[in-house]
Formats: C-alpha cells, structure tokens, sequence
C-alpha cells in the first residue's frame, strides 16, 4: 500500500502530465483516422521517446496505446470503417445504430465500455501485482524460453485459416533476429560479406517499414473515400444507462479481456470474439446482434480495450510481449536499462505501480475528452487519406533516420516498407514476422542459458513451470487441430 | 481475422518466399561458422539453420495448400503476375524517400520537408492552393514537434555553413 501511495509522486511532475495528455489525446485522435492505427503511430514516435525519461517515454507510448481504441469505435459506429483493426466487430452493431438514428447512443455506449474495460483491467493488474511479484521470480530460463515458445505457437494458431502462413513468417522473423555478429563466439551469420548487415536488422527500422510505410504506400496507391457523417442527436448519458442494464456484458468481455490479454499472442481479436459469442448466448434476444444490439457493442469495446494493461504482465513479469506494441514497448525499456522480468518487480514495483497509475488517469483523460470533443473529432476522420500517406511516409522518415543518420537503415526500411506493403494486399498477416524477431532473440538467448542444466530434452519441462507451461502449448494445439479435423468432417460429409 | 479463399498473388508470394528460403538454407555452410569442439547446441550454426527450416517446412505446407487451390487458367496467371507487377508500385515513393532521406544532410531537415511535403501532396493529386499551404504548415509543424522541441538526432544541413555565424548554429539546433 506504502508503495502504490508513494509511487504517486510521480504525479507531481509537469512532464508526467504532459505526457499523459499527448500519449492519450494523441491516441484517440490517431485511433479516430481510418488507416493509422496505435502500431503506426508508436513506430515512428519509439525513436523519439529514447531521449526521454523512461516513464516519460513509456506513458506517451502506454497513452496511445491504450486510447486509441477508444477513437477508433468512433469510424466504426459512424461510417463503418474500423478506426483501428481490432474495432472491427464494433462495426456490426455500432454502426446498424447509426443507420436507426441512434449514433449518440452507440458512441457514448462505445466510450463507457471502452472505460470499464480499461479500468477494469487496470483494478485486475494491481490486485494481481503482489500475485505476480512472489510468482515472476520462480521463472528460470527454461521457464521463459517455455513461456516465449508459447507465445509463438499462440500467435500462428490464432490466425486461423491463415495458420501455415503465419508459422511461416514467425519462423521469418526468427531468422531475420539470427542476421549479423552473434554474441557468443562473435561470428558472422547471413552477412554475405556486407559490412551494414554485421549489427543485423534493428527493430525499429523493420516495425517501420512492416507498419508505417507500408501504410503510407497502401494510402499513397489507393483512393480517397468520400465520407457523409451523420449527425449526433440524442442525450449524452443514453450509453451510460445502456451500460448499466447491461453491466453483465460489460464484466463478463472485460474479465475476457484481461484472460487474452494476459496470454502471450492472442490479444485484441480473440478476446472481443470470445466476448461476443458470450454475450450473444446470454442475451435474451440474440438475434438482434448484428443489427444494432447494444450488448454487441459492450462486448467488442469492453474487451479490447481491457487488452492493453493486461498484455503488460507477461511484458513486465517475464520481459516477453504478446503482440506488435508491447514488442515495440520492450525495446523502450531496453533503451532505458530497464529490463523487463522478473527483477522489475522486486527492484522497480514503484516504477510498476506508476504505470499503473498513469494508465487509469489516461482512461479518465480520455473519456472526459471524448465526451466534450467528439464532434471536432469527425472533422478529422474526414483527412484526405492519400494525404495522410504524404504525412506517414515524412514521419517515418523521423522514426528510422533518428536511430544512426544512416542511409542504409532508410532503404531497409524502405524494402520492408514493400514487402509489408504485398501482404497487406495479399490479406496475410504481419504481427508473427515481428513477434518472431521479438522471441526468436529471447528464445535463443534463454535455450543457450538453461543449456548448463540440460542433459536430456525432458529437462527443459521437468520444472513445474515449465511443465505447465509445455502442457498448455500441448492442450492448445490439440484444440487447435482437432477443430480443423472437426471442420474437415464437417465440410466432407 | 483469416481467409479461405484464394487470392491472386498467393501462389507467386509462396513461390517468392520458398525460393529464398531454399537459397538461404543451401548458403548455410558459407554464411555461418561451425567450431569444432564445441557441443552443438552452441554452435551458431544452430539457431539459423533451425529457423530456416521450420520456414521451408511452412512454407512448402502453404505452397502445397495454395497449389491445390489453384486451377491454372490463363485469367488465373495474368492475375498472378498483375498483382507481382503491383508489389513494384510502391518504388515511385521508394524514390522520392530515398531521394529526401539523401537531401537532408545537404539543404537541412526543414527544408527537405518543405520540398518533400509540398511536392509528394502535388504528386498525391492533390493540385489546390489550400492543400499547398496545408502541406507546407504540416511539414514545418513536424520540423518543429520532433527537431526543434524534442531534438531528435537529425544531421544539420551542409547548407546552414553559408548562414552568418548565429544564425547557421540557430539552423543547426533547431532545424
């Protein structure tokens, strides 16, 4: 208690606040434009926070992270265009109200959830911390290659129908972490004799080129959408009293989002699915989701946004990040010597507990912000998207060209920048090229560590952890195919 | 969040990354060291070869997937090399990049963004006074937030030299 109250000071700090304001407001506002989306924008800002204080840093990045949801609901309701991928779902019911004149109820509904959701998560995080704190340190080597490898095999079987792809590209990014002088007999590995490949591929330079110029070049080529809002009438408090008659929802997704969030790989999609199919098979009238039914839009918004402080545990406990941001997040902590794992928490769970803090003042900054400014946020929907391409590609520029004044780092990210430009066309998936580089670099690391106390491959899940950690990866691919056995069946009969 | 029916490009994407995959794993024994003596699971030989593996593995089950969902038709090829032609699109602005990442140092950052901004806006379509001036005002604001108030490292232009004294150092600081 001593520790969460004293932690507050950080409070007392100008630059704090500052950064809350623009990692939050900045979220929803990047959140609200179709086609930019939280990993874009924290791509090219990562450079820019190695210059900060680390909590700085890490609050404008937590800020945008954690509130761009929020904007991002408010293209789906409205124009049924996602704001950012993982309000996808919000469309369905959000934007059915639109179309019956009830746009108010569905974003301030939207809003609310998105709040329980984020503060929900929060509450769970803290009271889980003492949890995490005795448990984190338990992890030895073998148990964070476990957890690491569980991660990997997560991130490919969620991308069903896509799953041979995505093992295929998480395998890429392995290899791509392998390029250059590695660090144990400092020998060269893929080099090919080129003396810029000898640091390897930085992070930044891929996330760049994978996320933002890509991006840029999918606006530049495309066209220019024209966009009709339609008008917000009705009260402000009409979600607020949807979400209380529906509170069931809204812990029931919220509960959802903090179980995916916590599971290394899964994220923001399975846990509004979940949610959803959940709230469906409550409701007393399932057959209006899809149509407009306010359950749908607590479910999708309740849970996504209830992601984002729980995918900071695996992230802070175990220094291993479920997904593309909090990777993007790891290399901030690294920049500052703060090394996530389990020594966080017994030497920085002030440190821990300011992040905390800082997350819910974002989600009060950013409701109360919503609930004052979303009509001059329509106006910003309306940004001619190949413009936002121009602006993209310049501040990409900043992001890459930041790192080492190099040249070579730009074309590299330029190069990337096409090849995430051809599977975004192709509809395949990027997120396991860049959780491969993440856990690849800390799998490889973790299986030369344990290898003093490995003499048989039983060794490496002998220990409880390791143990349990193995036997899940094993229940999840049993599940994993025996529902592509189930719809094979389905499918030949 | 996946998708089950065939795209065009799928097949040459496979093709694309199978054949790296296979050029990789037989450049194995000349981009890679193996020591003798030491166990092999400290070679770092190990660890790459392992990855590139499980890619070719993958990357031979998608290509089978793809294949067998493929009924060559000559529609079903032009669309294939159609969208391998629409991969190379984006080289245009890959060279206006370049070509602003190489000014930098030379005309200096905001000047470079100035020029980069209002003539990438003009070459997007976009042909209006307003969206001169608005493109103009968003690259300086950009100079501004990331050079001039968080002094991200950007090398100061070769052209602030012929400023007089205070006013190059001025550029150089913050533009």
């Amino acid at each position: 208690m001593e520790l969460i109250l004293s932690s507050f000071d950080i409070f007392l700090r100008w630059d704090v606040w500052v950064a809350i304001l623009v990692g939050s407001i900045g979220g929803v506002i990047i959140g609200a434009i179709p086609g930019v989306g939280p990993a874009v924008a924290i791509a090219i800002l990562l450079p820019a926070t190695y210059s900060m204080d680390p909590i700085i840093g890490i609050t404008v990045l937590l800020g945008i992270y954690g509130s761009a949801m929020y904007g991002g609901a408010i293209p789906a309701i409205l124009i049924n265009t996602p704001g950012t991928p993982v309000n996808a779902l919000t469309t369905y019911d959000g934007y059915s109200m639109t179309k019956d004149n009830k746009a108010r109820r569905a974003i301030t509904l939207a809003y609310w959830s998105s709040f329980t959701g984020g503060i929900f998560s929060i509450i769970a995080l803290i009271f889980m911390t003492s949890l995490i704190a005795k448990v984190a340190p338990l992890f030895g080597s073998r148990d964070i290659l476990m957890a690491a490898l569980l991660g990997l095999v997560l991130v490919v079987i969620s991308h069903r129908k896509q799953t041979l792809i995505a093992g295929m590209l998480v395998f890429f990014g392995m290899f791509i972490s392998t390029i250059g002088m590695e660090s144990v007999k400092y020998s060269k590995r893929f080099t090919f004799d080129q003396s810029w490949l000898l640091s390897g591929f930085d992070l930044i330079t891929v996330l760049l080129g994978l996320f933002a110029v890509s991006q840029a070049f999918i606006l530049l080529i495309g066209n220019d959408r024209r966009v009709s809002m339609p008008s917000l009438k009705g009260k402000k408090s009409e979600g607020f009293f949807d979400l209380i008659k529906y509170k069931t929802v809204a812990l029931i997704s919220s509960a959802m989002g903090v179980i995916m969030g916590i599971i290394p790989g899964v994220g923001e999609f399975l846990a509004q699915f979940f949610s959803y199919n959940i709230a469906r098979g409550i409701s007393d009238k399932p057959e209006r989701f899809g149509k407009g039914a306010p359950e749908g839009i607590i479910a999708s918004e309740a849970a996504n946004n209830a992601v984002p402080a729980a995918a900071m545990i695996p992230l802070l406990a175990l220094g291993i990040p479920g997904e593309a941001l909090t990777a993007m997040m790891l290399s901030v902590f690294y920049v500052h010597n703060i090394i996530p794992g389990p020594d966080l928490f017994v030497r920085h769970l002030d440190f821990v507990y300011g992040l905390y803090e800082s997350l819910i003042v974002i989600n009060i900054i950013v409701m109360i912000f919503l609930l004052f400014a979303t009509k001059y946020l329509l106006k910003i929907i309306q940004i001619p998207q190949r413009f936002l391409g121009v602006s993209i590609l310049g501040l990409s520029f900043v992001g890459v060209y930041t790192l080492r004044n190099s040249m070579i780092d730009c074309i590299m990210c330029a190069v990337f920048g096409i090849f995430g430009y051809a599977l975004k066309r192709l509809n395949l998936p990027i997120v396991p090229i860049i959780l491969g580089m993440v856990l690849g670099t800390i799998m490889e690391q973790r299986f030369r560590a344990s290898q003093a106390r490995i003499d048989t491959l039983f060794d490496y899940i002998n220990r409880p952890i390791s143990g349990t950690i193995f036997a899940i990866i094993v229940i999840a691919l049993l599940i994993h195919f025996w529902s592509i056995w189930r719809q094979y069946r389905r499918k030949t009969n | 969040m996946g998708r089950e029916e065939y795209q065009a490009g799928d097949l040459v994407f496979a093709m694309l990354m199978l054949f790296i995959v296979l050029v990789l794993l037989v450049s194995i024994p000349f981009e890679t060291k193996w020591f003798d003596g030491v166990p092999l699971v400290k070679q770092p030989r190990l660890w790459p070869t392992f990855c590139l593996v499980g890619m070719a593995l993958f990357g031979l089950l998608y290509s089978i997937q793809i294949w067998r969902s493929y009924k060559i038709q000559l529609g079903q090829v032009q669309g294939e090399l159609n969208e391998l032609s629409s991969w190379l699109r984006p080289l245009e602005f890959v060279f206006y990049f370049v070509l602003y990442v190489w000014s930098v140092p030379l005309a200096g950052y905001l000047l470079s963004t100035l020029l980069f901004f209002s003539l990438l806006t003009i070459r997007a379509g976009y042909r209006t006074l307003l969206m001169f001036w608005v493109s103009l005002a968003t690259g300086f604001g950009i100079v501004i937030v990331f050079k001039s108030l968080l002094q991200v490292k950007i090398a100061s232009g070769a052209i602030y030299d012929y400023l007089p004294d205070g006013w190059a150092t001025f550029f150089m600081i913050y533009f």
